[in-house]
């Protein structure tokens, strides 16, 4: 984005200000792929970043009013967007606590076609459990689960950095008992 | 064209259908100044009515006394305003608008710990619980007023605008009780002064997100 393009948004947002429905169009128009670029660079999945845009141009709509030409423009958006992707992050990982993944062998004879697949489930899971509670845990988390090593840090109220080399010498045993 | 952009531009038109002329251009000044001079008179009111401490006169010779209640007034105004500025999504790009009432705070913080050092902190005995009622009195329409105020706008700090609504009432409620109460002890200005709007502060923190929601 050019300074010339934050120029042309400051103008045309007070043009919608004062009720020009032609200048509020090429606004938003000209807001929503640069929203979508901004977003897209922290969430990898296309229709994700879409909803949020979309929920950034719904409050860029509610909260015009709140805009004065003397700032600029590009710092008064930014805000709106990190808002509205820190509020669906917060939403998206706090329904995800309460997601657990099963190691029921009755559910993955049930629910894994593969049966070799598993069988090897099983075999990582029997050589998990020789691991400490807290290892078993991380390990988990972060490489079955999903989670970050910062939220798993936080999660046990360990540092990030002993969390990350838990993860990796755990992976390291693993591969090494399953060879 | 794909599905979800699609549906973007279909908002696009629905958001300029709904365009209305709006010239308010962000003043907050206009939307703090009524709520302060009203708080401010709210407790100049009440104080009236529940009468000045008998050693006023005497109070208000002491330099300390006049420090803590400027300062206590200085920062109700700071976070007042500061408050007000939070309303706004980038808080009208003001960098002071923290750094300015948590000095403030971090000052009479340090100074009340010195004299509660210098003078002895003692717990203090529970005849000092009238004075929580009075702040209650003192405090409860402004920081009502001000939580108002304050969903009218559209912040993207709720938890930093709640915690300086509640530190300007604090501090208003704080100048209110020390004119109407002459116990000057730390330990009872802490202990019933602070402490119960403190928690009250907090635990409104906790939903803030949801009050202030839009």
């Amino acid at each position: 984005m050019t300074n010339n393009n934050a120029e042309h948004w400051t103008e045309l947002a007070t043009a919608a200000q004062k009720g020009d429905k032609r200048a509020y169009a090429e606004l938003l128009g000209e807001l929503a792929p640069y929203i979508r670029n901004v977003i897209i660079k922290s969430l990898k999945n296309q229709e994700e970043a879409e909803d949020i845009a979309q929920e950034v141009l719904i409050s860029v709509h509610k909260s015009l009013h709140t805009y004065s030409s003397d700032r600029p423009f590009k710092p008064w958006l930014m805000s709106i967007i990190n808002f509205r992707r820190t509020d669906f992050l917060r939403k998206y990982y706090s329904s995800r606590q309460d997601k657990t993944i099963s190691s029921d062998a009755s559910i993955i004879e049930e629910n894994v076609t593969n049966m070799t697949t598993s069988y090897e489930i099983r075999d990582i899971e029997k050589a998990l459990n020789k691991f400490s509670a807290d290892q078993q845990r991380i390990f988990k988390m972060i490489k079955i689960e999903g989670y970050t090593a910062k939220e798993v840090s936080n999660e046990m109220g360990m540092k990030e950095s002993a969390v990350k080399v838990s993860a990796h010498r755990t992976m390291k045993k693993l591969q090494g008992m399953l060879k | 064209m794909s599905k979800e952009t699609q549906k973007t531009d279909e908002l696009i038109n629905q958001l300029c259908e709904g365009l209305e002329e709006n010239c308010d251009n962000s003043c907050v000044i206009r939307r703090f100044i009524p709520w302060a001079i009203l708080a401010f008179l709210y407790v100049v009111g009440v104080v009236w009515f529940t009468g000045l401490r008998y050693d006023i006169q005497d109070a208000m010779n002491n330099p300390i006394f006049i420090f803590e209640i400027g300062m206590a007034l200085i920062i109700f105004f700071t976070c007042a305003l500061s408050a007000a500025y939070l309303t706004l999504p980038d808080h009208g790009q003001k960098i002071w608008i923290k750094i300015v009432p948590l000095t403030l705070v971090s000052v009479f913080v340090f100074w009340s710990v010195i004299k509660g050092y210098t003078e002895g902190i003692s717990f203090p005995s529970l005849s000092g619980l009238h004075c929580v009622e009075r702040g209650a009195i003192v405090e409860i329409v402004p920081i009502l007023i001000m939580l108002l105020v304050s969903t009218r706008g559209h912040t993207t700090q709720p938890s930093w605008l709640v915690a300086m609504n509640v530190i300007a009432v604090v501090a208003l409620g704080w100048v209110g009780l020390r004119l109407t109460c002459s116990m000057g002890e730390m330990g009872h200005s802490y202990i019933f002064h602070l402490l119960p709007f403190a928690i009250i502060g907090a635990a409104l923190s906790l939903f803030a997100r949801k009050l202030f929601k839009w």
